[in-house]
């Protein structure tokens, strides 16, 4: 990457013609390097520690970002996050990771000191689509749909013995109530369900969609091509995931100093 | 190696034990969780009643009653992969009843819930359920501090996978479930936060196509030829949501590992799983039979190629119904 980070983000924003929206009045002042929803979009080891140098070179703080572990994938996550923690160890810093997986959980608590804990997206579970709304009767119960186990004390204690106390959430067609503490938001996509195969891989190799097996060399079709849905649902498909669009936190301000006043204090934005 | 059942209906207990099953799990929603959530905030993976879940606690203590008589148990399932403060207490109180009444074993998938009950001191058996999940051997050195009795490997994992999480844990008395039959969902259960009802079609069958973002792009160009095939041929191949038929029973047709089961019964896999809270009892029965047979074969039959190559040819005509499409082992395919 020849120009910078920051150059890079509002060339994007621009993209996007939101750069003058309210929301983005600050600048940003972390980077979330790496993918929570597929192992083949992780960077490799070296490339992402010249990342993580490259970021925090210009001031920014970085999250890397992991997804869900499968078996075969240990020996490779072990290997890269060894050296991410050699290089937090040297660099004398921390760096946050989010767990998207019990057992990453449980190899960074048991093996990597110098790797901070975050709970991540595939973790924080609850019912996210956009066709909740049309479900009978189920405005009687939207107070039960903004709680999950992270509203639950002995929950939270179980976790800070991980060291985990910042909790990532996503906007989401129904209110989070927030857990204690200070956690982040992630706007305006949201993960909808994921696969630990991809299907457009498969649609692009092999004619099928399912049932086929675990990539060998990815190669990347889900930056050319995305699978669309019904305009009204607002979800695209992207690889091995489903996502939903959320505009929420643009259109409404009042939701936003809501979840200020909750506890977010670290808005994530996905472009 | 065992076979696990769904059990919908406390009737379907003596004919499918006829047929040879050797344990059972049910879903229960019980009349307290109905009048505070209905259906709309589910307590288990299936989210409607349709004949799916057991709806009253007397239809628990009469399955109790014939656990008694032809011990065959029946674990109980409250999968549901989030649930809040309020629920973990009413949660609480109809485990606790169910262990009164008799049962010990719940397959759960929320974390919350585990960490609630063994706070509060419920000394009940538990199954990490495929929707936790537990796809990684750290994963079950984590679980394990539970007291965890089972681990039901979610789809998607292959038998290489499991072999090496079984090994990780050898000696330590674990037992380990797996897929065998019917419903192999084209997503991971766990991460699928969408709806599972019977208002609408799950995610996964919601149309959908195929497009390039930059249309002027020509990368991939070789690939996207066959998009407009793939876009055709996914609108009419969407699985239907309806009930399975018995007049159009084909083995396996959503969802197939049986030639595996021999495969599975080496590497250390206890309890194989066939899905179906709600199938019909006839195309049930058919599915038990089928899986039985199998595994008794598998116990007599030392090579595992002979033993794909047997399975095919009873069931299948040598030929499986979709090939890879619904196969749950497609990376141990030699086809």
């Amino acid at each position: 990457m020849k120009n910078s980070i920051s150059e890079e983000i509002h060339k994007r924003l621009e993209e996007l013609n939101i750069s003058q929206h309210g929301i983005f009045t600050r600048e940003f002042s972390r980077l979330y390097i790496g993918n929570e929803f597929c192992q083949n979009l992780l960077p490799e080891a070296g490339q992402l520690v010249e990342f993580i140098q490259k970021a925090g070179n210009e001031g920014f703080n970085i999250t890397i970002c992991y997804p869900y572990l499968k078996e075969s994938y240990i020996d490779s996550c072990t290997d890269m996050l060894d050296k991410i923690n050699i290089y937090c160890r040297e660099s004398n810093i921390k760096l946050e990771i989010t767990i998207n997986d019990w057992g990453l959980l449980q190899l960074v608590s048991n093996k990597f000191p110098y790797l901070s804990p975050v709970l991540g997206r595939l973790l924080n579970k609850r019912k996210k689509d956009p066709r909740d709304e049309w479900k009978w009767k189920v405005e009687a119960y939207e107070d039960s749909m903004e709680e999950n186990h992270l509203n639950e004390e002995k929950v939270n204690a179980f976790y800070k013995k991980y060291g985990i106390s910042r909790y990532e959430y996503e906007v989401h067609n129904y209110y989070n109530k927030i857990a204690e503490g200070n956690h982040s938001l992630h706007f305006p996509f949201y993960q909808m369900v994921t696969s630990m195969y991809c299907h457009l891989f498969n649609s692009c190799t092999n004619l099928k969609g399912s049932g086929t097996k675990s990539i060998k060399q990815c190669q990347r079709y889900c930056s050319e091509m995305v699978y669309l849905y019904p305009s009204h649902l607002s979800t695209i498909g992207k690889g091995n995931s489903i996502f939903g669009f959320s505009d929420v936190l643009f259109k409404q301000p009042d939701i936003l100093e809501k979840y200020i006043k909750s506890g977010i204090d670290r808005l994530i934005f996905t472009a | 190696m065992k076979t696990v059942v769904p059990l919908s209906n406390c009737e379907h207990y003596e004919p499918l034990a006829d047929a040879g099953v050797d344990e059972f799990y049910c879903g229960v929603i019980p009349y307290e969780w109905l009048r505070t959530y209905g259906v709309s905030i589910p307590i288990n993976r299936r989210e409607f009643l349709n004949n799916s879940n057991i709806c009253t606690m007397s239809s628990m203590k009469i399955i109790a009653r014939k656990v008694q008589k032809y011990k065959i148990p029946v674990k109980i399932t409250f999968n549901s992969l989030a649930y809040n403060s309020v629920q973990y207490r009413m949660l609480e109180n109809i485990i606790v009843r169910l262990m009164d009444i008799g049962f010990n074993t719940f397959i759960i998938a929320d974390i919350g819930l585990i960490i609630y009950l063994r706070e509060k001191g419920i000394d009940c058996r538990i199954h990490i359920s495929g929707e936790a999940p537990a796809v990684n051997r750290e994963a079950i050195s984590f679980f394990n501090q539970f007291g965890v009795s089972r681990y039901v490997f979610p789809r998607k994992t292959s038998i290489k996978e499991m072999k090496s999480c079984i090994n990780s844990v050898s000696g330590k008395g674990i037992e380990f479930e797996s897929f065998i039959l019917n419903e192999n969902c084209v997503y991971v259960g766990a991460f699928c936060n969408t709806l599972h009802c019977d208002e609408m079609v799950s995610a996964c069958f919601i149309p959908t196509m195929i497009r390039k973002i930059d249309e002027d792009s020509r990368k991939f160009d070789a690939a996207y030829r066959f998009i407009s095939m793939i876009n055709y041929q996914s609108n009419i191949q969407k699985r239907s949501n309806e009930p399975s038929n018995p007049d159009n029973y084909k083995l396996g047709d959503h969802g197939c590992g049986i030639c595996h089961i021999k495969a599975l019964m080496d590497i250390g896999i206890t309890h194989l799983k066939i899905v179906g809270r709600g199938r019909n009892l006839e195309t049930l029965i058919k599915d038990v039979t089928s899986v039985t047979s199998a595994v008794q074969l598998a116990g007599v039959q030392e090579n595992k190629h002979l033993f794909i190559s047997n399975i095919k040819d009873q069931y299948f005509s040598n030929k499986c119904p979709k090939a890879a499409s619904f196969c749950y082992y497609p990376e141990d395919n030699n086809c």
